[in-house]
């Protein structure tokens, strides 16, 4: 099985912008001494237990296979809000993960900054807002699935960011939405098929719009990014490439390229029912990271305290067009140049993914949910793994996933 | 005989509409402010808005009643228009993503009589048949 994880390590600049971060609040909290008899801090959390097994022996979706697994999806997370004076406070955001591709520790540390009742900043680390459930991914209490929408949320690599990020609320009689700008950059190191590569999103820029009026609210979401592989295979293939004229060859390994994200989304609730979904497309100039486009729409029952859901959706990748610069048989040199794109490029996602979700959410309490879920993945014959993602059926093209789940907030 | 029978249907009617008319009472809330507040009705999706965490053209700081108050549960359905279950969701999600913090809760409608007397910008939801002083205007009913 191709795996791929995600191991997202801190870097000196990161370390530099946590001390700054703890340096502001330091500074703010000694200068409002008066205000400091009144600081509160305010601990809350969240947990999930996640049980689930795929019905076919000898295939793997998300992690899961033919047993049934409490480590894939299990997690507890703490977080800490320190109110300094009403304008400033700082969050902090702990999380330890079951699953070992995915990293436990501080998630999020931020200072916010509220000047005005609809404007806020946050500086720090936060979670990267890409899509309407990304930034409580992790938190399955706030939304009815146990797997959210597989082919749009399923192993995100990148989660968060560390830069600022400004909010500003609107609203007047009929209608309320807010809209986000950030920026920031990402680095991570992501285990590709066994390599380290070193991913690094450099300028990103982001902006989040929502309006509400009524039942229906939409959302709409763009993230534009600079982004940076650095492997010694792929640098140094293309490096060679170059010298040696192959452009076209080069260029479909190159290290810097750009990334686009496009989110639509919309909700509209009832008291006794809901319907809401999401279009999203990432844009690609990278060869080997092939445009990719999702689509899911859900709907929903409530019966108090119960909710029945059923999602369907897809994903699909746009075949790049191949390239045929490399041959065999002219000389050594080519033939080995020319396996190690051929490589290269088996990695490259070809994949049309269906899916389809049948689930229903128990609401025990106000803070404990218990769910059961069926997700049912049909993927195209020729699937291969997506770069972001690791959920590869492996050969046969359909796979149940059955889950069960205890969802809390604290 | 007939006197009797026509006295019976009639009390058992004006029993029934009375029961009626307190079950109504019983299940309807009012929306409170400040009398000194230059506001002399809210539309309710401007009061959905402001308990949702949005803003409006109101400097308005809501506070609701807490969870197994009767009121609040026919202020979600009737005004919000979300089950609890629901409300607890989204303020999960709006708390952490960092987005939103839901309103500070009081245990009982003297509590929320209290904040919207004492605090200009306060804005809260009672039961329809709670008395409220002249200090303090009703500006939504439902």
């Amino acid at each position: 099985m191709v795996d791929m994880s995600v191991n997202k390590k801190l870097q000196p600049y990161s370390q530099q912008m946590l001390r700054f971060v703890f340096f502001i609040a330091l500074v703010t909290s000694a200068s409002n001494i008066a205000y400091a008899k009144q600081q509160q801090l305010e601990l809350s959390g969240f947990a999930r237990l996640i049980g689930g097994y795929v019905d076919d022996d000898g295939l793997n979706l998300r992690g899961y296979e033919n047993t049934i697994d409490f480590d894939k999806d299990s997690l507890i997370a703490l977080r800490a809000d320190y109110q300094f004076n009403r304008q400033i406070n700082v969050v902090g955001q702990a999380i330890a993960h079951s699953a070992d591709n995915r990293e436990s520790g501080l998630q999020w540390l931020y200072l916010q900054y509220t000047p005005l009742r609809n404007l806020s900043l946050k500086l720090g680390k936060q979670r990267l807002p890409i899509f309407a459930y990304s930034d409580i991914i992790d938190v399955g209490f706030a939304y009815p699935y146990i797997t959210p929408p597989l082919t749009t949320y399923t192993d995100i690599i990148f989660t968060e960011f560390e830069g600022v990020l400004g909010r500003y609320d609107y609203g007047s009689k009929n209608y309320r939405g807010f809209l986000e700008l950030y920026g920031g950059f990402n680095n991570s190191i992501v285990d590709i098929d066994g390599r380290e590569v070193e991913v690094d999103l450099d300028s990103i820029f982001g902006a989040v719009g929502s309006l509400s009026i009524g039942d229906i609210s939409f959302r709409v979401g763009y993230i534009t990014s600079k982004t940076t592989f650095i492997e010694n295979q792929l640098n140094g293939l293309e490096d060679v490439l170059t010298t040696l004229g192959f452009g076209q060859s080069a260029r479909a390994v190159q290290a810097e390229n750009r990334f686009e994200f496009f989110q639509f989304g919309f909700n509209y609730e009832k008291l006794e029912y809901f319907i809401s979904g999401e279009h999203n497309e990432i844009i690609s100039n990278a060869y080997l990271v092939p445009d990719y486009r999702s689509t899911y729409v859900s709907i929903g029952k409530y019966d108090y305290p119960f909710t029945y859901h059923f999602t369907a959706g897809y994903g699909k990748t746009d075949i790049p067009e191949p390239i045929n610069e490399l041959q065999f048989g002219i000389d050594p040199v080519q033939d080995f140049l020319t396996a190690s794109f051929n490589e290269l490029e088996r990695s490259v996602q070809i994949d049309t993914r269906h899916f389809y979700t049948l689930g229903v959410r128990y609401d025990y309490s106000s803070s404990i949910a218990i769910k059961l879920e069926a997700t049912h993945v049909n993927d195209a014959e020729d699937t291969r793994l997506f770069v972001m993602t690791n959920t590869a059926t492996q050969g046969n093209n359909t796979a149940t996933l059955y889950q069960f789940g205890i969802e809390w907030v604290f | 005989m007939k006197f009797k029978l026509h006295s019976k249907i009639k009390f058992v009617f004006a029993a029934s509409l009375i029961s009626s008319i307190t079950n109504v009472n019983a299940e309807n809330i009012k929306v409170i402010v400040n009398a000194d507040k230059n506001i002399e009705q809210l539309a309710k999706q401007e009061i959905r808005n402001l308990f949702m965490g949005g803003v409006t053209d109101h400097e308005l700081t809501p506070v609701s009643l807490s969870e197994g108050n009767i009121s609040r549960k026919f202020f979600h359905t009737k005004v919000i228009g979300l089950t609890e279950s629901r409300i607890q969701s989204y303020w999960a999600q709006m708390r952490f993503s960092g987005r939103l913090s839901e309103p500070k809760e009081v245990e009982s409608d003297s509590e929320a009589l209290k904040c919207v007397r004492e605090k200009p910008d306060c804005v809260a939801y009672v039961a329809f048949d709670f008395e409220v002083p002249e200090d303090v205007k009703v500006v939504y009913v439902n």
